[in-house]
């Protein structure tokens, strides 16, 4: 038996046909070139990576927190496979974020705790047997394995080829989101990224665009849709998947959709992203006190899964799915509910995680109870 | 403790000192003491305060905060007299100026920089909200400034831009009516920690934080479960708790199906004489 997530070992005889770029490598059910986005568990939900000219839509915990380690495992891939970089952030200085990238390590930084393996079950025994949620989804995972409490060293982000993007004090603050576009683009051209000229490429432009939407960019997070004044961040969008598409390129934006007083907002954004994932912070929340989430650090809604060369999206496993920050790595996971162990058998049967449905095909025709 | 986040707040024994710091009130309360008192103790340990005041004229702010009890370390900016620049007054300040500007001449010397806006709903008034978000983040990431205290009346500016101003500040303090007067405290550590309370307080006379104490929101949390018991209790004659003891002896209790398990699956078997050994599979006629 293979485990969850793994394929066999088959391989086409004769030369492959895909481009060898570092870090990088074909999909096994769409053959889109993907890269890794740092966390293989997040690879393992956008279905093996994230494509090779898409844009990656993160939405901010309230508190910047998680989201700022999403973008940092992004980067810090990038800088192991030689990737261009491009950073970019108002709220806080660029070098902030590329000086304190976790540092790669060798091994994956394990932390299951030995005493729960000895610890026999006593009632539930059929189920001690079973192997624990697979930490590793998948064995044949590409990115690199690194620690959340170590930074990577300094000469090797001196190397990499990362460039912060600052505003340009000079110019208006009205038009910094044109700015941005205009450095991307031409960093696009130095670098000789794009698929017009058709020469063979060696390698991949990660861009991650910390906090956009932020007060800093603009005030359109404040406005109701009936101002007509989102122009500005929407169009910001529609260019830089424009922008994406034309060449070798993976982007990862957070943006703060806890600001935006309306939500229209940020579906505006998510129908322009390819993948939108959602991160609810338990910090400051009475989720924090819930038992149900003791174990974990916030809830991961997967938000948009992009189809590719398909009708509907990769179908997940699960609809409920967490993340979790250990001491020394971040990872994603499905949801599992504790045992209840209060004295009162019956359970809150309030689904604390989500009032809606989730992403199913059949939506709510789906009956309950299937008969046999 | 939780207890004490406000008056570490305010007595500046929070470590790194918050950069941005949010003070808002509504129109039932007054945040005007907290402010004094916060300014006070940013004072005697020798910062350089820059005071810009709105809404009150200088010589009511002077009453509290006295030029000569701490000389050469408060410097007041009037922005009360003539906010558009209509008397032309040399001493005044001009509300439609960014703060950047009206701050930024000033030498210090070695001592950290204070600034604080009193109010900021007037500066909205007269500027681009958005030049002054930009303003106020660059002076929390200027090095030589110690703090920047933001004294805002929430009823009185839009809510987006309390919203951003919220997310800007490294500490919130909300006061809500009440006695003792409530407040809300959010602290965003650099670490990422965020710490967040509600908590009482009353100010004295001489502007001292007093009897300070956290207090659980109005929402209580679920104890019904204990209640049940009780109720249930009553009722039966059986006895429905274990002891400690009880519970040990009763987790020693080896179970049929644990000893099963511990045997490791093992299949003992002794040949008998009449065994008959078949090479074939006795179930091949079965249809699986």
């Amino acid at each position: 038996m293979t485990s969850v997530g793994s394929v066999s070992s088959f391989q086409k005889k004769g030369k492959s046909k895909s481009i060898s770029i570092p870090g990088t490598r074909p999909s096994i059910h769409n053959s889109q070139l993907l890269t890794s986005t740092g966390i293989p568990s997040l690879d393992y939900l956008l279905g093996g990576g994230l494509p090779v000219g898409s844009i990656l839509l993160v939405e901010e915990d309230r508190y910047d927190v998680y989201s700022k380690l999403f973008l940092k495992y992004f980067l810090a891939e990038g800088v192991m496979n030689k990737h261009m970089l491009t950073v970019a952030s108002l709220d806080i200085s660029p070098q902030s974020i590329t000086e304190t990238l976790p540092a790669p390590v060798d091994v994956e930084p394990n932390e299951t705790s030995e005493s729960f393996a000895n610890n026999p079950m006593t009632i539930a025994w059929r189920y001690q047997n079973q192997k624990s949620q697979p930490t590793s989804f998948g064995s044949n995972r590409f990115s690199h394995n690194y620690d959340l409490t170590k930074v990577m060293a300094r000469e090797q982000t001196f190397e990499a080829n990362i460039e912060s993007w600052r505003i340009n004090s000079n110019e208006s603050l009205r038009n910094s989101y044109w700015q941005l576009l205009e450095a991307i683009k031409k960093r696009i051209e130095t670098g000789n990224m794009s698929t017009l000229d058709g020469s063979p490429k060696t390698n991949v432009l990660r861009l991650g665009l910390h906090s956009i939407g932020s007060p800093l960019w603009g005030l359109e997070y404040g406005f109701y849709e009936k101002d007509h004044k989102w122009k500005n961040l929407t169009t910001f969008f529609y260019v830089l998947r424009a922008l994406v598409r034309t060449c070798y390129s993976v982007c990862l934006v957070t943006v703060p959709s806890h600001l935006f007083v309306d939500p229209a907002l940020i579906l505006r954004l998510q129908s322009m992203a390819d993948f939108v994932v959602r991160l609810e912070s338990f910090q400051g929340s009475d989720k924090e006190t819930n038992p149900v989430f003791k174990d974990y650090h916030g809830l991961f809604h997967v938000v948009k899964l992009a189809a590719i060369n398909s009708l509907v999206p990769p179908l997940l496993d699960s609809v409920d799915w967490v993340f979790k920050l250990r001491r020394h790595k971040l990872t994603v996971e499905k949801l599992h509910l504790p045992p209840d162990l209060s004295d009162t058998v019956s359970r809150n049967q309030e689904d604390p995680v989500r009032s809606k449905t989730g992403p199913t095909c059949m939506g709510d025709k789906l009956p309950k109870h299937l008969d046999f | 403790m939780s207890t004490v986040i406000l008056r570490k707040i305010l007595c500046n024994s929070e470590s790194p000192t918050p950069k941005l710091l949010l003070l808002t009130d509504s129109s039932d309360v007054s945040g005007r003491g907290v402010l004094y008192t916060l300014l006070k103790s940013h004072l005697s340990i020798g910062n350089y305060v820059q005071y810009l005041t709105t809404s009150n004229p200088l010589h009511v702010v002077k009453t509290f905060l006295n030029d000569e009890e701490f000389p050469g370390k408060i410097k007041f900016y009037d922005g009360f007299s003539d906010p558009c620049g209509w008397d032309s007054k040399d001493s005044c300040v001009h509300l439609n100026k960014s703060i950047n500007e009206i701050f930024s001449s000033c030498d210090t010397g070695q001592a950290k920089r204070i600034f604080v806006i009193d109010k900021v709903d007037d500066i909205v008034n007269h500027q681009d909200t958005h030049n002054l978000i930009h303003d106020l983040h660059r002076f929390s990431a200027d090095d030589t400034v110690e703090q920047v205290v933001v004294y805002c009346g929430r009823d009185c500016v839009p809510e987006s831009f309390i919203i951003s101003l919220n997310h800007l500040s490294s500490a919130v303090i909300h006061l809500y009516k009440g006695n003792p007067t409530r407040c809300k405290v959010i602290l965003k550590k650099p670490s990422g920690k965020i710490v967040k309370t509600y908590e009482e307080f009353t100010l004295s006379p001489e502007l001292k934080v007093q009897e300070t104490r956290a207090v659980q929101l109005e929402k209580e949390p679920r104890g019904e479960s204990t209640d049940e018991d009780a109720v249930l209790a009553a009722q039966t004659t059986f006895n429905l708790t274990l002891t400690e003891e009880q519970r040990k002896s009763k987790n020693k209790l080896l179970l049929p199906h644990t000893r099963v398990q511990s045997s490791g699956g093992q299949i003992l078997y002794t040949p008998d004489d009449e065994d008959d050994w078949d090479e074939e599979d006795p179930d091949d006629d079965l249809n699986i």
